[in-house]
């Protein structure tokens, strides 16, 4: 047996481990879950879809969205415990509504993994529509308090 | 990283170097005495690959090494150290601090020619570690990113954490000078148990080193320098 040869193959062994692998986070692990609303009418409870809605963090310069839906997911500022956001129904028509409403919630965060790291999980406390004489919003009632998942809504808006 | 992995490789490099020469000369010693004196004896040394890894990480440690010869071939060896690691990246800020014990035996396969005392092993250890870990700040794994984005600062501690495992390993070592043997070996860890804190992830586990997701394996390697205090001799 040569002493040099195998000294040398385990030194060249060496090379292979002294790679660390990097551990990539792949987009099918759950993110930090939405907040889904689901518009609904204010007397017969049915599903109800608000046209041309535009929904914007009071805040933001850019647009969350801007369509015709009776349902929609909405995310949460992850920095504070109060989400701030302008829903206006009509959106550039003469019957154009701005409503103005206050999510305040609890934050939780949750290990993924090594490679994603923490999501957020929310507990909803309470929802507050600024009252401003003409609103559009009725009601906002909560549903499932904890927002840890995206499966169904978590908040009815009465419209 | 990619400097940090640059230097790594010359280190690497440079030692490859170191052991090729004091290999070369141990190779052309020659004794012509018919009766050899088999030495047996207490081994001290350290783990040089911690004070590389000094230099290349954000990384303090050190590692204690010990083994007594107790057959021909046989080595009782144990190890002890403490490393203290913080892992910086794109999601997590944070740190693993802890100590650890190994204990095993090295096998010498090496059939040295008459008069020399380098060993080529395989070896086992059993290894118990208790450390803690700490988060400095998070980014979290939000993929609408509608909100302004920054770290959150939020401080937590996870204690008394811990883990077992066994380490396989292939080494050699080489007697460089009278008494003293510089050696080098890779390790393949295998986990056994953790202690895993509530919110948060082992992400690094003291003697073990860096742990993969969904992983029981790790690896390790190790440079020693050891000093042989003569006892009995045979």
């Amino acid at each position: 047996m040569n002493f040099q040869l195998y000294s040398r193959v385990i030194l060249i062994l060496f090379f292979f481990i002294s790679c660390e692998p990097d551990d990539i986070c792949l987009e099918s692990n759950e993110d930090t879950p939405n907040l889904i609303l689901k518009f609904v009418d204010s007397f017969s409870g049915e599903n109800k879809s608000v046209s041309n809605l535009r929904i914007k963090g009071i805040n933001n310069i850019e647009d969350f969205f801007v369509g015709t839906v009776d349902s929609i997911s909405i995310p949460l500022n992850n920095y504070e415990n109060t989400s701030s956001f302008s829903f206006t129904k009509e959106f550039e028509s003469n019957e154009s509504n701005e409503d103005l409403i206050y999510f305040n919630y609890t934050r939780n965060n949750v290990y993924i993994s090594r490679s994603c790291g923490y999501k957020m999980e929310y507990d909803i406390e309470n929802i507050i529509v600024e009252n401003d004489n003409s609103n559009w919003i009725e009601d906002a009632i909560i549903e499932t308090r904890t927002v840890n998942n995206e499966i169904s809504h978590h908040v009815k808006i009465y419209h | 990283m990619k400097y940090h992995t640059m230097l790594r490789y010359i280190i690497n490099l440079f030692f490859l170097l170191i052991f090729s020469i004091g290999v070369t000369q141990q190779d052309s010693l020659q004794l012509d005495t018919l009766k050899i004196k088999q030495k047996y004896g207490l081994r001290i040394g350290v783990d040089l690959s911690k004070q590389i890894r000094m230099v290349t990480e954000d990384y303090t440690g050190f590692s204690f090494y010990g083994d007594i010869r107790i057959k021909e071939r046989l080595f009782i060896v144990a190890e002890a150290g403490n490393d203290n690691k913080k892992i910086n990246n794109e999601n997590i800020n944070s740190s693993f601090s802890g100590n650890y014990i190994k204990a095993g035996f090295n096998y010498n396969f090496y059939n040295n020619p008459p008069g020399l005392e380098n060993e080529i092993y395989f070896g086992f250890r059993f290894a118990t570690s208790s450390f803690k870990s700490e988060v400095f700040n998070y980014l979290v794994y939000d993929l609408d990113k509608y909100w302004e984005n920054g770290r959150i600062e939020n401080y937590s501690e996870f204690k008394n954490l811990g883990a077992n495992w066994i380490e396989l390993i292939l080494g050699f070592n080489a007697k460089v000078s009278k008494n003293i043997f510089m050696g080098t070996s890779i390790r393949l860890n295998r986990m056994i148990s953790q202690k895993k804190p509530e919110n948060f992830g082992n992400q690094f586990i003291p003697g073990f080193n860096v742990v993969t997701e969904d992983n029981k394996f790790g690896t390790g390697i190790t440079y020693t320098i050891s000093y042989r205090i003569p006892i009995i001799k045979k």
